[in-house]
């Protein structure tokens, strides 16, 4: 494949458990403040015919094709690599949080520690070694992977809608792949 | 080794940029692509690596490789080279790192300078924690004899010497007091001894073969989180997977079908069970004529039993029971797996045997992809542990009286000290190492009472300031069990792991073997040569033994020191020569071992509440403690990124909230005769009706209401029907807003 192709979160959100490994690996790996958080683990309690069940939602930022963050971001903070993946250059932040305020994922915060916005860039630093991000070393049910976004929607269980999730204008690349019926 | 941070990005350079990303090859490098990484961050895995096995007590025992750098741990990660667990620890394990270098870790020993419990400390050293510590336990050896010293420990350490190699040696040379440490499993292995012979089972790597997973009381998410991606495999080759629990979690929310009795019914749901299937020619005939006893009695039994009377008993719809069992009975191969909580009942040993009597109804057992998992101590069991803990020093250990751990509010008790239901001697000092009984064990108030005792010398090795630390006379700081090196068996699947040392001990701190081998040295207790011994020779005496399961593969201690984890070797298929490890040799549908503890032969129908005194049975809700997937028994309650996950909760159902006025995250109160506790509440179907479901084990110090209150402060310390284990489920409070 060619290194132009974008890449994405997959989740398997028949599997997620909601354990919040996810989040921890996450929060190790980029030595966040122990508030802050790049990916979050949602419950949604579902009604189905015969009584509720939960499902959890992981997620992150969706490093979306036309990210809404890199659009009002007054000082070019963000960024969009040739592999689709939207990254956030803290230097340039001012903390202005009109990111924040624009994401329609709650995906960007501003830190309390010092001011500026941050969020998930896949961990790019171990991708461009060939690594996978901690999220997804770090879910011990293995429900999330990156791959190529183009590739896995061409699966008939994989889709842009899940519980919690759905498509948007700022077309997210995160696919929910469903392969139990 | 200090890595220079140049030399370390020139060191990843483009070279190692080989995608195993499915082919996937992420843009190489630019000047302008690299903006947003952040290639510091990659420093912390960069250094030597240490095999380590987690040794809290979980089933998964995971392998973890822990990066060390100029002495200090900074990274943990899976150790992938083991199918078990491929790249990740559990949300816990992952902050291994945060655990260790925790900024509250006490570093030297300190002496209570105040009242008990007051919180007032003075430092002192090492030697003259000795010297006091020495010459009081001397005194109350004097005065009292040796057996009036109570040790207390269990889970906080799961090494082989970390929980016995070390301090059994100390407690066998001194003479004390003998532990039970029964708090767990032991209810059901008796009920499942009564039906096969064992409470061990196939390896669970096999579950990827299976047609069904039925998860019976069990929360893998919380204490197996490694063995779920084996049953998704099952899954997505078109296994089913059904759930017994009158909790939704969340494999339950996943499962074709979910039953959710009512708490501590599940003898009468396995009895509705195999009824359907012997009326719907689903019961495996030709198994139960090849490998049982007592078929007919158990047809018998059956036959008084109404669908109506177990549907009012159980709760669950009859039409959904029916469901779930056509869904097993026709499954060709269904694997089965019991949860560690559901035994902790006072009919714990019965519901246990019930639900192994399903599974021989339905004829699973024997093939690869079926059969019972419980609790696979195989490499444990194949220890030689009277060698490891040196038992011979202390041959006469059985005319000293044991004291059961879930008993232990009683056992301190200040003015009626009892003991299985006995008037004991008292105790006169307790030694609590690996555990924090003051929050673990059931009736934690009367656990506080006791522990107050101004004539009870309390000393705590621990690396944390416990609910149980803050009462002692003197606290001398532990290591974690990364600062020595220790080993560890697995109890899911069959494996014996190495626990390298990691780092050196932090502080003043020291490990369960040193520090009670220089105490044996100050008491003069020395002179057996077991107490001068190093860890190596520790390991070497568990591992002397001539057990077939561990002997078969030959392993050495060599092999595990070299290859970390070795598989001990057991039958496969489990039970595949179709001989049981009962008396007969066959499954027992008729067992004159339970008759014998004065139960029902075939089945019991007995209930908790006919063993609870009026003032607790008429109590509207009963309590659920189990495990959540953020802590580990008492454990990681302290722990940065783990301490915010919330573990003061109840679960309430929906409509018990309606009814009392509740709403999702007020502040609630549930009591009993033995105290209250506070909680926020979170209200769903997660549980029945009637039901309430708060964490097990957290911490009275750290309650975020301020209320010093804990769950334990409600829960039973009454044992269940056999094998002395602990009831925590046959709980039951009244609930209101606070
Ligand atoms: S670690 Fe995996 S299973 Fe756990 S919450 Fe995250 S995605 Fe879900
Ligand atoms: S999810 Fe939000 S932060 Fe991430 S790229 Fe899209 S708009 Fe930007
Ligand atoms: S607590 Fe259990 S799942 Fe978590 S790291 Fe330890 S052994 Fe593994």
């Amino acid at each position: 494949m060619s290194i132009n192709q974008k890449v994405g979160f997959v989740f398997r959100q028949e599997n997620c458990v909601g354990c919040g490994a996810c989040t921890v690996a996450c929060q190790i790996h980029n030595e966040l403040p122990e508030n802050h958080r790049f990916r979050k683990v949602d419950r949604y309690e579902v009604q189905r015919e015969d009584g509720a069940i939960d499902v959890w939602l992981s997620h992150s930022c969706m490093h979306c094709e036309n990210p809404a963050c890199l659009m009002v971001c007054p000082t070019k903070a963000y960024h969009v690599r040739d592999d689709g993946i939207v990254v956030l250059d803290r230097e340039k932040c001012t903390g202005c949080g009109l990111c924040v305020s624009a994401c329609p994922y709650s995906a960007v915060s501003i830190r309390e520690d010092d001011g500026k916005a941050d969020k998930c860039n896949m961990c790019v630093e171990l991708l461009d070694r060939g690594m996978k991000p901690a999220c997804v070393t770090g879910c011990p049910v293995q429900c999330i992977e990156v791959d190529s976004i183009d590739e896995v929607l061409k699966k008939p269980s994989a889709s842009k809608e899940g519980v919690g999730y759905g498509d948007c204008i700022t077309k997210p690349n995160m696919v929910i792949i469903k392969e139990r019926a | 080794m200090k890595i220079n941070r140049r030399a370390f990005l020139q060191g990843v350079g483009a070279s190692s940029i080989v995608s195993s990303l499915s082919g996937l090859m992420p843009g190489i490098a630019s000047a302008t692509e690299q903006r947003g990484g952040a290639p510091d961050k990659l420093l912390k895995r960069e250094g030597e690596i240490k095999y380590h096995t987690c040794q809290r007590n979980c089933a998964d025992r995971c392998l973890l490789k822990f990066t060390v750098q100029n002495g200090r741990m900074t990274y943990v990660e899976g150790a992938s080279e083991m199918k078990k667990m491929g790249t990740s620890p559990c949300v816990k394990g992952h902050a291994y790192v945060q655990y260790t270098y925790a900024a509250d870790r006490i570093l030297h020993p300190m002496e209570r300078a105040g009242e008990k419990g007051e919180g007032k400390w003075r430092r002192i050293s090492w030697d003259e924690a000795y010297a006091k510590i020495s010459s009081r336990l001397k005194t109350i050896i004097k005065d009292h004899g040796a057996d009036s010293i109570l040790p207390y420990s269990y889970s906080g350490h799961e090494g082989v010497i970390g929980k016995y190699g070390g301090p059994s040696r100390f407690f066998n040379a001194v003479g004390a007091r003998k532990l039970d440490r029964k708090v767990c499993v032991f209810a059901a292995y008796e009920g499942l001894k009564s039906v096969t012979g064992t409470y061990q089972g196939p390896d669970p790597y096999d579950n990827i073969y299976t047609n069904c997973y039925i998860s019976w009381g069990q929360n893998e998410t919380a204490t197996n989180v490694h063995g779920i991606k084996f049953i998704n495999q099952a899954r997505d080759k078109g296994a089913k997977l059904l759930v017994v629990n009158p909790i939704r979690t969340p494999i339950a929310s996943q499962a074709d079908i979910w039953l959710q009795p009512k708490p501590s019914t599940d003898t009468h749901l396995a009895a509705g069970i195999m009824k359907y299937l012997i009326e719907n020619n689903l019961a495996d005939t030709k198994f139960i004529e090849a490998n049982t006893l007592g078929y007919q009695d158990l047809l018998k039994r059956l036959d008084g039993m109404s669908y109506d009377e177990i549907e009012k008993v159980t709760g669950v719809p009859t039409e959904k029971m029916f469901k779930f069992a056509k869904a097993y009975g026709e499954s060709e191969l269904s694997v089965l797996r019991l949860g560690y909580g559901m035994q902790r009942n006072y009919n714990g040993a019965r519901m246990s045997r019930a639900i192994a009597m399903m599974h021989a109804v339905a004829g699973q057992y024997g093939k690869i992809g079926n059969g019972f998992i419980y609790d696979n101590t195989q490499a444990d069991d194949s220890l030689n542990y009277s060698k490891g803990r040196a038992d011979h020093i202390h041959p006469n250990s059985d005319t000293v009286g044991h004291v059961n751990m879930t008993e232990i509010a009683k056992a301190i008790h200040p003015t009626n000290p009892t003991a299985y239901g006995k008037p004991i001697k008292p105790i006169k000092a307790v030694i609590n190492y690996n555990g924090n009984f003051v929050s673990v064990a059931p009736d934690s108030n009367a656990c506080r009472r006791g522990a107050m005792r101004d004539d009870l010398f309390l000393v705590v090795h621990d690396f944390l300031m416990t609910d149980t630390a803050e009462l002692a006379d003197i606290i001398v700081p532990s290591t974690t069990q990364f600062e020595f090196p220790d080993m560890g068996t697995d109890y899911n699947c069959y494996h014996m792991q190495t626990s390298e040392k990691v780092i050196e001990p932090v502080g003043e701190s020291k490990d369960n073997w040193i520090f009670f081998k220089e105490l044996a040295a100050h008491m003069g207790l020395d002179h057996h040569p077991e107490l001068r011994v190093d860890y190596e020779q520790i390991l070497r005496d568990f591992l002397d033994t001539d057990e077939p399961a561990f002997r078969h593969n030959n392993i050495t201690y060599e092999q595990i020191i070299k290859e970390k984890f070795v598989t001990v070797y057991d039958q496969r298929p489990y039970f595949g020569d179709g001989k049981y490890k009962t008396d007969s040799g066959k499954i027992e549908f008729y067992s004159e071992m339970m008759k014998d503890a004065g139960y029902h032969p075939v089945i019991d129908f007995g209930l908790p509440e006919d063993e609870m005194i009026p003032e607790e049975k008429n109590l509207p809700f009963r309590m659920l403690s189990p495990a959540i997937p953020q802590r580990a028994n008492s454990a990681f309650y302290n722990v940065k990124y783990i301490r915010n996950f919330p573990a003061y909760f109840a679960k309430v159902n929906t409509e018990d909230a309606k009814e009392l006025g509740i709403e999702n995250n007020d502040r609630v109160r549930l009591s009993n005769h033995r105290g209250e506790a506070f909680f926020i509440a979170q209200v769903s179907s997660q549980v029945g009706r009637g039901t309430l479901m708060a964490p097990k084990n957290n911490w009275r110090r750290m309650d975020p209401q301020g209320k010093a209150s804990c769950t334990n402060n409600l829960t039973t310390d009454k044992l269940t029907d056999m094998g002395g284990c602990s009831a925590y489920h046959s709980t039951n409070v009244a609930l209101e807003k606070a």
